[in-house]
């Protein structure tokens, strides 16, 4: 026991265990969040990540010898004409048209009315799908080709629809299928789409099968038919993922026929640590934004349904040399029909969570899951920290303190509820004014919290620090399972409200000699907390965000008024308007619950929580027992020497 | 009761009120998630074999209902003031009035003569404890029937605090004829029912057998109601045998789903055992503290019964609230805490993934089951060992030298 004393000795010095453990908890959070980011730099390295490979052995990808050639090409080409003609035809004409060619090849078919409304913003359209049951099936599972009248970029997928239509017909004259073809050109691949699968699990359509396995989806414009690349869209809404197996065979057939395949727009093989790097960041922003703004690809319609989907989008050559041709594609989606038809379960085999640093190559959640974990974990220790040097022991009088504390933080929280029922009650068109009101009053939110909260001691502010701190915790730790990407983004926008956010201290001008240094110390400490306050502010990186990656303006290189006022004012009120409402649409329409309803029940309430903590007055341990427990609001900090002092600096 | 007490009730009824008939589908979507209800508590399975025994058919027929019968009586009695739909009037009423009962019993305890000398939080404190408690709320919500049974629990607990002896029995008998691992806590409520001064073992005698003639005479009603014996196997055998392998918050389900079926006898007599072993040496043991005996079996059947929700943690956490005086003994509460909260949330995400995403499996949620099970031990282990200290101290205020965390 003596050498631990002496340890004991060595490392804290005279101060007690508890004190001097609670005293490494900031360092510790900090190390977590650092360690966490640094992770995440680790994984492209060439060992931490593996190879893909086929987990399910029923798959069989690219065994069967493929006949989708020859004459089939003249089909594609007269249903590519056909296509083209009724380019401008109204919706219902052209749904009612192409139910005819459904017909006409064998399928069952019916057209699918949908309409979403809020107020007066109301989205239309029709789908077309059709069935062909499977010969050697009972209609109790399928697999869906699904082909959209127009793309994720809102371009006509000409070439797309002529092969879906074409494959189609080619395939009813199979009789290998075990699983029903569901062939489903959908108006549009966001909300058409998705309401299509909506309605295809909760209401009785008059054409209908089985449950869904797996799908694709046929991205294909323009009338060359030839492309250069294969580009693979996976993400779905939500954080979630088809499974690394329907990912994997695509890719594998690709490399039987000669393909080059490519994930996130990165085209370079998986040789070198920068292009494994960018494919993984753009992988966790693809995942974490997914369903956002704007039609998708296409596959995220499927997720959440319990069906694998993915989206395999022909890109066409910049300089003109386009090795493959349409009848290839058609032959790729035949194969990965085949590969799907021979399942005998529902995808399970292989995993489900995943990040791409190629299209060959993986890392698997219990590499990457560490990252998003610590920065969840170093929220929580930070709280504890803060916690834990508000209260040694529980008095009445701490206890009745947690819970003054308890209600404020309540008050945030249901605040930010109130503001989130209001912008999702709001209509569409009202959206961008309500914004604005919203901006203009946040900056005022200080001098109000300054004027109308009465001083607080220190241990209330760490104590409501300490409650939002846990609890924003517990909230990345818990998404990080569910959406790894969005933890890991959001946990990173809040790391500066963990630890670069001290609460302001009350005066201390006794000791002559150390009061320039403290005053210099306490400056900074102030001036780091409200840029952290400003840094975080939801509205403004939301339209930093949008001015930015949405709207592709330059930022300021030199810091004029004018240049800032022009990179500031590079949108009109409608675009902005109609951003908003596409995030809200998000919501209402796609369901993508992780990410506006996110921003209003966490990051707010965290963010109010902070703003009071910079600018509430504090009140010394001094004023408090002079008081009679900090019960009176009002009393002016005084220049007594304070025990609190130490805690925090 | 003053009038802050009165006022915590009403909101707390309010909110129930406003919580149901705002969200109207939250009664169905708690009350089918296997965290707040389970095949013993159930109320779409009540509402089923009501059903059943409304045109005339036995409920304990096909594997429906495995309540207990004088859940049927009370719901067809009900029935007769207007429709039992999980958000009708009639319902919202029974059980808000009952979580009610249960705050207004619960301060009624902390107010009671042997209670009263010590350290008590404010009767409003105690009462917002357990009314404001989410688990309690969401239990309530789910309309699970575990609120009445507890409700009869805490009332017999309540009328034993005041010697009111004979309706501490019935109540007891009640809570145990809904729940059969009430009976657990017979042998605490015998030193309670035995405390009086004066009262020797024929008196202890005298109750034990007005209990288990009580208990006889309500669970035959379920044979004057059907006609046979079945329903015995329908309710308690169906607890005891653990025929049910819904995954629930609990530590069984995921043992006997892997188990081959020749152990599984062996198995839950060895669990069901489990569950009963610390009851008589907690009650030796704590025999000065009856109440926090009955507090401590509480929360080792929460862990170690068959069929355990979160609910049942909600009613431990409350009666834990009435022993103010051990707080500051009591480490670790922070850790504890944590622990818990984050099992709890997880819980509900990990089953999300695991039966609608299909991306997780079972693994994911027993996993989570077991880190509650942490979180709830290191409460029950802190509580006795602070209640011992509070016992060797002779009951001085230790605080000083304790430290929080």
């Amino acid at each position: 026991m003596a050498i631990l004393e002496t340890l004991r000795r060595r490392l804290f010095g005279k101060r007690g265990t508890r004190e001097s453990l609670v005293s490494l908890l900031p360092g510790l959070s900090i190390v977590l969040t650092l360690a966490g980011l640094a992770w995440l730099f680790v994984l492209p390295m060439q060992d931490q990540s593996r190879r893909t490979y086929i987990s399910e052995n029923a798959l069989l990808p690219g065994q069967a010898h493929t006949y989708f050639h020859g004459s089939e090409e003249n089909i594609v080409r007269a249903f590519k004409e056909e296509v083209r003609l009724l380019k401008d035809a109204p919706n219902l004409e052209r749904a009612r048209t192409m139910q005819q060619w459904l017909s006409d090849i064998g399928y069952k078919s019916a057209t699918h009315n949908w309409s979403m409304s809020h107020y007066d913003d109301v989205k239309t359209g029709v789908n077309v799908y059709g069935v062909l049951h499977a010969p050697r099936g009972d209609t109790t599972e399928s697999m869906i080709l699904c082909a959209p009248w127009l793309n994720r970029n809102g371009v006509l997928n000409e070439s797309g629809m002529a092969i879906a239509i074409a494959l189609a017909r080619y395939f009813s004259r199979w009789s290998i299928w075990s699983k029903d073809i569901i062939l489903l050109i959908p108006s549009d691949t966001g909300f058409g789409l998705s309401k299509w699968v909506e309605d295809y699990h909760y209401t009785s359509m008059p054409v209908s099968s089985g449950s869904i396995e797996g799908g694709i989806v046929l991205d294909f414009p323009g009338e060359s038919g030839t492309f250069e690349k294969l580009e693979i869209f996976y993400s779905g809404v939500n954080g979630h993922l088809p499974n690394l197996d329907l990912v994997n065979t695509v890719g594998v057939i690709c490399g039987h026929m000669g393909i080059n395949v490519i994930v996130h727009n990165v085209d370079a093989g998986d040789e070198d640590y920068k292009s494994r790097a960018v494919t993984l960041v753009s992988g966790i922003a693809q995942q974490a934004l997914s369903g956002l703004y704007g039609p998708g690809a296409g596959s995220e319609a499927f997720s959440g349904w319990r069906i694998d989907a993915v989206t395999l989008a022909a890109k066409p050559s910049s300089n003109g040399y386009e090795p493959y041709d349409q009848m290839m594609y058609g032959r790729l989606i035949e194969a990965s029909m085949r590969s799907i038809n021979n399942l005998l379960e529902h995808f399970h085999q292989s995993f489900f969570f995943y990040l791409l640093l190629s299209p060959r190559r993986f890392v698997s959640i219990g590499t990457y899951l560490p990252s998003a974990m610590l920065i969840g974990a170093s929220f929580t220790i930070k709280g504890i920290y803060h916690w834990m040097t508000s209260s040694s022991t529980m008095t009445d009088k701490t206890i009745d303190e947690a819970i003054r504390a308890f209600w404020l933080f309540m008050a945030t929280v249901l605040f930010s509820v109130g503001l989130l029922s209001l912008s999702a009650w709001l209509p569409s068109s009202m959206l961008a004014s309500g914004a604005f009101v919203v901006m203009a009053v946040t900056p005022t939110l200080p001098i109000i919290f300054r004027l109308f909260i009465s001083a607080k001691p220190l241990s209330y502010i760490h104590k409501l620090q300490s409650y939002i701190l846990i609890s924003v915790g517990l909230f990345l730790t818990t998404l990080s399972t569910l959406n790894f990407s969005l933890s890991l983004m959001f946990g990173l926008i809040f790391a500066p409200l963990a630890h670069c956010l001290s609460p302001n201290l009350p005066r201390n001008g006794n000791h002559r000699s150390a009061a320039l240094i403290g005053q210099l110390l306490r400056s900074l400490t102030n001036i780091m907390s409200c840029i952290a306050v400003v840094a975080t502010c939801p509205w403004l990186d939301i339209y930093l965000y949008y001015l930015i990656a949405v709207k592709g303006t330059e930022f300021p290189h030199t810091l004029s008024i004018v240049a800032v006022q022009d990179f500031i004012t590079n949108t009109s009120q409608d675009e902005f308007s109609e951003f908003l409402s596409g995030m809200m649409w998000s919501w209402r329409g796609l369901g993508v619950w992780s990410f506006v309803p996110v921003i209003f029940l966490v990051w707010l309430p965290l963010w109010l929580v902070s703003c009071v903590v910079v600018s509430v007055r504090p009140l010394s341990e001094f004023d408090q027992s002079a008081t009679g427990d900090g019960q009176k609001p009002g009393v002016e900090s005084s220049s007594s020497p304070t025990t609190d002092h130490k805690l925090s600096s | 009761m003053d009038s802050r007490t009165w006022a915590v009730i009403l909101a707390a009824a309010v909110l129930r009120l406003s919580l149901s008939w705002i969200f109207p589908s939250l009664n169905s979507i708690l009350g089918q998630h296997v965290a707040v209800t389970t095949s013993m508590t159930s109320f779409k399975q009540l509402k089923e074999g009501l059903h059943l025994y409304e045109i005339g058919i036995s409920p304990y027929h096909g594997g429906v209902y495995h309540q207990a019968p004088i859940f049927l009586l009370l719901f067809k009695l009900l029935g007769k003031f207007g429709s039992t739909a999980p958000n009708s009037l009639v319902v919202n009423g029974v059980y808000i009035f009952t979580d009610s009962l249960t705050s207004y019993f619960l301060c009624a305890i902390s107010k009671s003569p042997s209670l009263a000398k010590t350290d008590q939080l404010a009767s409003w404190v105690i009462a917002s404890i357990y009314l404001f408690n989410p688990l309690v709320i969401a239990t309530n919500v789910a309309r699970s029937t575990a609120v009445l049974s507890n409700a009869a629990m805490i009332g017999s607990i309540a009328y034993a605090c005041y010697n009111r002896n004979v309706l501490s029995v019935m109540f007891l008998v009640l809570a145990s004829h809904a729940n059969i691992y009430m009976v657990y806590l017979v042998p605490p409520f015998l030193l309670l029912w035995t405390s009086k001064r004066g009262s020797s073992m024929a008196s202890g005698a005298k109750y034990l057998l007005l209990y288990i003639t009580a208990s006889a005479g309500l669970a035959s009603i379920g044979y004057f109601m059907t006609g046979s014996v079945q329903y015995l196997s329908a309710t308690y055998g169906f607890l005891l045998f653990f025929e049910d392998l819904t995954p629930n918050m609990g530590l069984w389900w995921y043992f006997f789903m892997e188990m081959f079926d020749f152990f599984r006898p062996l198995f839950t007599y060895i669990f069901q055992l489990y569950s009963f072993i610390y009851v008589l040496p907690i009650t030796f043991r704590l025999h000065n503290y009856p109440l926090i005996a009955i507090t401590c079996i509480v929360g080792i059947t929460t862990l170690s019964k068959s069929y355990p929700e979160v609910g049942d943690l909600g009613v431990y956490i409350s009666l834990l609230s009435l022993f103010r005086f051990i707080f500051p003994n009591v480490r670790y509460t922070l850790v504890a805490v944590l622990v818990l909260l984050h099992s709890l949330v997880l819980a509900p995400s990990f089953y999300h993934l695991w039966i609608y995403l299909g991306s997780g499996n079972a693994n994911f949620f027993y996993a989570i089951t077991l880190v509650y099970t942490i979180g709830l031990t290191i409460i029950l282990t802190e509580t006795l060992r602070a209640t011992l200290l509070f016992e060797f101290t002779g009951g001085k205020d230790p605080s000083k030298a304790v430290a929080q965390i």
